[in-house]
């Protein structure tokens, strides 16, 4: 059905590297008119690499594009959009400290000057009947920073709108939003395929995408690994392109093995200045503890404050038999307490600094030859056995972190606390913005810990993570925990839902 | 007595002329090549037209090369200098760094390179040094004596006046204003032969405010100050009192608008010596007239350039083996040289800012003359000696068409 | 070929080996212009002493770079630091006090400036601009409008005696030692790659802000030091350019401006004599000095793209 369709979009043996690292390796693919097709892959199978060439953000190493019959070579994103090439990018797309309004009409101006003056009350105007007409309910005057990140996510997508694209790309955008949110987007997408316009949609959530593209284009390494129509659409086929060899249809852990009684981290009565009230919890040896609900429930801080990251006013956080009093992450990690945030990129790991000097951060006590002075040798081997170990995807220990893709950042985070063997993990959103294929070994780590004996908390937006992992499942809402259940009761997705909500 | 004075050194200069006649008519000598340091402690203008005067002419005449420094701040950056200058191959050092000089020496020394120093005041330490060869540059005693005639051209016309010396940077412990301060004390202390109550180096380097009080109850106020002062001695002038006042610094740039408009409001003439050099505005203070139809500027003091004449000739003699003579008794020499200028009257700035002018008025044969090449028993002293006759009067005689 | 030479580019080596070998390539090519009078001993040697009390000074503040944060009060603070040693030396006529209160002095001056920094909250930079007016007013006022001169049998004494050398190898041995091969000077470059996650791996940025600055102090009382046995006066004028020397040589010498994973202690001694290499041998060619600022300038300007490129990374996203 697809194939009579006109083309409006070619990208011919596109090219891209970064430095030695190949991004695109001689890609080829169209996009035509009225059909919303997927971009599936692994992290750095580039995917957003090619839709952000096409959109205008960056160049090719080498290779051609045709648009519309035309050539296509754009300078600028500005030029994109005003062609009719709209991306919504992963990252924040909006600029904070200025009203949604400004955001919306960013590098356009020019259409609301009179004279050398912009008529602001007019762009306010145009940006709020914008979003009344896509079903927005934001006020285009309220300033950016207030809105919440799917808000601003939302204003990207009014702002890509406006311009009446003809290839809209939504690159991962889903995650930032909650399940309104998503609908409206997709209630867009159709609009636009609908309308002979085409659209192009990057996500990680299969399901998501097998529900709303009418095809899907498979990338590997930077190569194109096949397309497939919506009527051959299979999970089990889609996972297998996109990692190269058979994943099996479950990831998680299947069994029901309990832990130990021994309590190994304990939080009595924590007041934080934000979110936590006299909040109490036990994480047992062995054991996996799920905590999730809504973003802004409070989970995160959960976890920020175990670590002893977050400003405890009341009530301590006590780690192991000792019952050692955690004040700052320096104690936390002197306890074998080991933590990946949620924002992996700012707080987690150094991007600027190498692989080998994120790993070995954690190692400098062990590795030392003697006295204060580090052994080179050992500590090589320290950062070499987490490569290996975690399977870490990369050319040279020595190379920056920034280098690599999200699925191999986090193993680079992983890497830091097995290294320093912690015995008790808190993971926030571990699997955020990582592919399955990268996301099944995460899950099969974990369940490791556990064998070993570690104690995971494990911090998730992803009920379905949740419920695959987890030991006991505490759901949070507004700072307090509202509703526990175990492994052995099998919890289900609306059960949970019922509760955060 | 002033006259004798007048005729000795007129005298004085003739004989010089009399020896540059007798011996430049000679061919010149072979000088050796050499090359000569010179670190400065800034990059003005002055700085620029005397190594325009290096290259055209001192330096050919007297087969010298030069290597110039950035703009020195501290004696660090001047030994760095001194160091290059030893790689660079110089043979020897001028250093117009007033205060590290004898930081400068001993440096030199470890070299082997002859090095001279220019400050108004004289060599403390390292004067063991054999090849610290001398001290140039105007001293501070002939500011004062500058000032002191500068003063005696306005005020010694046997009428009463009223005096504001301002004393610029002196409470600060610069040495050029206190003496220009002092000697402008002395000035009218011969001229109204008075006495004062208080010691002359309190009142010049007094940082507030202070009247010279004095038994012929002659007004005279001693005011410091470098910054704004339009906004500390208008209201001063604006008394009416004060119908002569002296500077010892640039005051005609920053003063001479709240002059005029107190002239223009009392109708009486003030007035007004300053320190300057040649430059178009002096030209045109000194040759305009005022509301009350006097000259705008009745006198200034304006510095001499002949150290970087003496310096040169001294390494010169040093490069050619006569270092005993250019070298004082066991201790570097101190070759003050030309006193600052006096100048008094339009015609005598017009005749010496003209572009006739040799540069610090001294001619190129002059120089010859007093290398050692050509006069083997040149002195030091006399090296002084010229520089000491340059002052107005001589010029004016020596040049005159 | 290009592929090859990006494999180069980013080898970790070609970044610790570039200004070295940008080094051995300058003097070399005037070793050759000026027929071989460049590289004599003494020239050298001399080289060698004019960059002394810059390398000095810029080890110490390495400790202070690699966390990413600049300190521009370091050559106020050695002023300072040279006009008590030498006040202290002409009361006392003891060379070991001198040192003792040089070394003490720099180091408190500047743990003070970071503790200021840590207790206030205020980014190390805007604290570092109000101890700069502050220590050279303070250095004004100590010294008074003279200039406090050491004999001179005393100084050039040390200076003859070969102490600058002891005083720099013996300093820089130790930083060598404690950046690279113990978990401190990880730890700073580690804050200075991302302090954050830094502070979340349990390396406490006030803790080793304050120690990095100390290190920084003995490297500022022994750089005023040096500036007395070299110059054997004070003046409020001394140490006037050292502040930016610094800066320009710790940069100049392959470290990266933002600290991080590309410090190194070696940048500093590597940067200082680079530029005196520079000045003299321009000046051995009979470049005039208002030109060599200017080329002076143009080179530094190449040196530091050529020097701060980073890596590619790959879009931060996934993909």
């Amino acid at each position: 059905m697809a194939a009579n369709k006109e083309v409006l979009l070619e990208v011919h043996d596109m090219v891209k590297n970064f430095g030695v690292t190949v991004a695109l390796n001689h890609v080829d693919f169209v996009v035509k008119r009225g059909e919303i097709r997927g971009l599936i892959g692994e992290n750095g199978s580039g995917k957003s690499t090619v839709s952000s060439i096409i959109s205008g953000m960056q160049k090719p190493t080498s290779g051609t594009m045709t648009y519309k019959g035309q050539p296509w070579a754009p300078a600028s994103t500005l030029e994109a959009q005003g062609k009719g090439i709209c991306m919504i990018v992963q990252e924040a797309g909006t600029i904070q400290g200025i009203p949604v309004a400004d955001n919306i009409f960013l590098g356009h101006e020019k259409m609301f000057m009179r004279g050398p003056v912009v008529n602001h009350g007019k762009m306010v105007k145009e940006a709020q009947s914008l979003l009344d007409k896509l079903g927005i309910d934001i006020d285009a005057s309220e300033r950016t920073e207030r809105l919440s990140m799917q808000q601003c996510k939302l204003v990207e997508i009014a702002k890509g709108m406006y311009w009446d694209p003809e290839i809209f790309i939504v690159d991962e955008t889903t995650t930032a939003l909650s399940q309104s949110g998503r609908t409206l987007l997709y209630r867009l997408m159709h609009e636009l395929r609908d309308n002979g316009k085409a659209v192009l949609f990057i996500s990680h959530d299969l399901e998501e995408l097998i529900e709303q593209c009418d095809a899907v284009t498979v990338l590997r390494d930077g190569k194109i690994i096949g397309s497939l129509d919506k009527e051959e659409f299979d999970p089990d086929v889609m996972k297998k392109m996109m990692v190269g060899r058979e994943i099996k249809g479950g990831y998680y852990r299947s069994d029901y093995d309990g832990y130990s009684d021994e309590v190994v981290l304990k939080a009595d009565c924590i007041t934080t200045r934000h979110d936590l009230m006299c909040f109490d919890l036990e994480l047992h040896k062995g054991e996996i503890l799920g905590i999730g609900g809504l973003s802004e429930c409070g989970m995160h801080t959960v976890g920020k404050a175990l670590f002893g990251a977050e400003k405890i006013l009341d009530g301590q956080v006590t780690v192991g038999p000792g019952k050692t009093v955690v004040k700052d992450p320096e104690t936390a990690i002197r306890n074998s307490i080991g933590y990946t945030s949620k924002d992996r990129d700012r707080e987690s790991v150094g991007l600027s600094g190498s692989i080998h000097e994120n790993i070995a951060s954690t190692g400098y006590i062990v590795n030392r030859l003697f006295g204060p002075i580090i052994s080179f040798r050992k500590e090589k081997k320290y950062v070499a056995k987490e490569i290996r170990d975690l399977s870490l995807k990369c050319a040279s220990p020595y190379h920056t972190v920034n280098t690599l893709s999200g699925g191999n950042k986090q193993k680079v985070v992983f890497g830091k606390w097995i290294g320093a063997d912690s015995q008790i993990l808190i993971l926030d959103c571990p699997t955020r913005g990582i592919d399955i294929g990268v996301k099944a070994a995460m899950y099969q780590l974990i369940y490791k810990f556990k064998k070993e004996g570690r104690s995971i908390l494990l911090i998730s937006e992803e009920l379905q993570e949740l419920i695959g992992m987890s030991d006991r499942i505490l759901i949070m809402k507004d700072g307090k925990v509202v509703y526990e259940t175990k492994r052995a009761d099998n919890p289900t997705e609306n059960d949970l839902i019922e509760h955060m909500i | 007595m002033k006259n004798m004075k007048r005729i000795l050194v007129s005298l004085l200069l003739v004989v010089c002329l009399l020896v540059v006649c007798l011996t430049a008519s000679a061919e010149a000598p072979q000088y050796k090549k050499m090359k000569i340091a010179w670190g400065t402690n800034t990059t003005s203008e002055a700085f620029v037209k005397m190594q325009n005067f290096f290259k055209d002419v001192l330096g050919p005449a007297l087969n010298v090369e030069f290597m110039y420094s950035e703009a020195l701040t501290d004696a660090g950056s001047m030994i760095s200098f001194i160091e290059s200058a030893y790689i660079n191959g110089c043979d020897g050092v001028v250093m117009d760094l007033a205060n590290f000089i004898d930081q400068g020496a001993p440096v030199a020394q470890d070299f082997g390179m002859f090095f001279v120093g220019i400050s108004s005041a004289d060599a403390v330490e390292n004067l063991e040094l054999p090849n610290y060869i001398s001290v140039v540059g105007a001293s501070a005693a002939g500011y004062g004596e500058s000032y002191a005639k500068a003063i005696q051209s306005v005020v010694g016309d046997g009428e009463e006046h009223a005096i504001m010396i301002l004393s610029g940077a002196a409470p600060y412990g610069a040495t050029s204003f206190i003496e220009g301060t002092v000697g402008s004390l002395r000035a009218l202390q011969d001229v109204y032969g008075l006495t004062y109550e208080n010691d002359l180096y309190a009142m010049a380097t007094s940082s507030t405010q202070v009247e010279a009080a004095n038994d012929k109850n002659v007004k005279i106020t001693v005011v410091p100050g470098m910054g704004d002062l339009t906004a500390t001695v208008s209201p001063l002038l604006q008394t009416g009192e004060y119908d002569v006042i002296v500077g010892t610094t640039d005051i005609y740039s920053s003063l001479s608008v709240a002059v005029d408009e107190v002239e223009k409001a009392t109708g009486k003439n003030i007035s007004f010596i300053s320190r300057n050099v040649f430059s178009d505005t002096v030209s045109t203070a000194m040759n305009g007239v005022d509301s009350t139809g006097n000259p705008v500027v009745d006198a200034i003091v304006c510095n001499g350039t002949f150290e970087h004449i003496s310096s040169v000739v001294l390494l010169r003699n040093c490069f050619d083996g006569f270092e005993a003579q250019m070298r004082g008794e066991g201790r570097p020499s101190r070759v003050p040289g030309m006193n600052p200028l006096v100048i008094t009257s339009a015609e005598e700035y017009n005749a010496l800012s003209s572009d006739d002018m040799p540069y610090s008025f001294a001619a190129i044969e002059d120089i010859i003359a007093l290398t050692s090449l050509v006069n083997p028993d040149v002195t030091w002293e006399d090296i002084n000696t010229y520089g000491q006759s340059l002052t107005t009067e001589n010029i004016l005689i020596k040049y005159a068409k | 070929m290009k592929e090859k030479l990006n494999r180069i580019v980013e080898n970790r080596w070609f970044n610790r080996l570039l200004t070295p070998a940008i080094l051995v390539l300058v003097a070399l090519f005037f070793t050759v212009a000026t027929g071989g009078r460049f590289a004599t001993p003494r020239n050298l040697q001399l080289m060698i002493d004019q960059a002394l009390i810059v390398a000095t000074v810029a080890t110490g503040a390495v400790f202070i770079f690699a966390t990413g944060n600049v300190n521009i009060s370091m050559g106020a603070a050695t002023a300072l630091i040279a006009t008590i040693a030498a006040k202290a030396y002409v009361a006392t006529e003891s060379i070991p006090l001198m040192f003792v209160i040089a070394i003490v002095a720099g180091a408190i001056v500047l743990a003070i400036t970071a503790l200021l920094s840590t207790a206030l909250h205020v980014r190390v930079l805007y604290i570092t601009v109000v101890m700069m007016t502050l220590l050279s007013s303070l250095q004004k006022g100590i010294l008074g409008s003279s200039t406090v001169s050491l004999p001179y049998a005393v100084y050039s004494g040390m200076k003859n005696a070969g102490l600058p050398y002891i005083i720099f190898i013996a300093f820089f041995i130790l930083c060598l030692v404690m950046f690279h091969f113990t978990s401190f000077g990880r730890k700073l470059r580690y804050i200075g790659i991302n302090d954050t996650c830094a502070e979340l791996t349990g390396f406490k940025k006030s803790r080793y802000l304050f120690w990095g600055f100390v290190v920084a102090g003995v490297g500022v009382g022994l750089g005023a030091i040096l500036t007395i046995i070299r110059a054997g006066s004070i003046s409020t004028d001394t140490a006037s350019s050292l502040n930016m020397d610094c800066m320009l040589a710790i940069v100049l010498g392959g470290m990266s401006a933002f600290g991080g994973s590309r410090s190194y202690t070696w940048s500093a001694i590597l940067g200082a004599v680079l530029v005196t290499v520079l000045n003299t041998g321009l000046q051995m060619m009979g470049v005039s000095s208002t030109i060599i600022q200017a080329i002076r300038g143009i080179i530094f300007i190449v040196l530091l793209v050529m020097s701060q490129k980073r890596p590619n990374g790959l879009p931060s996203r996934d993909g």
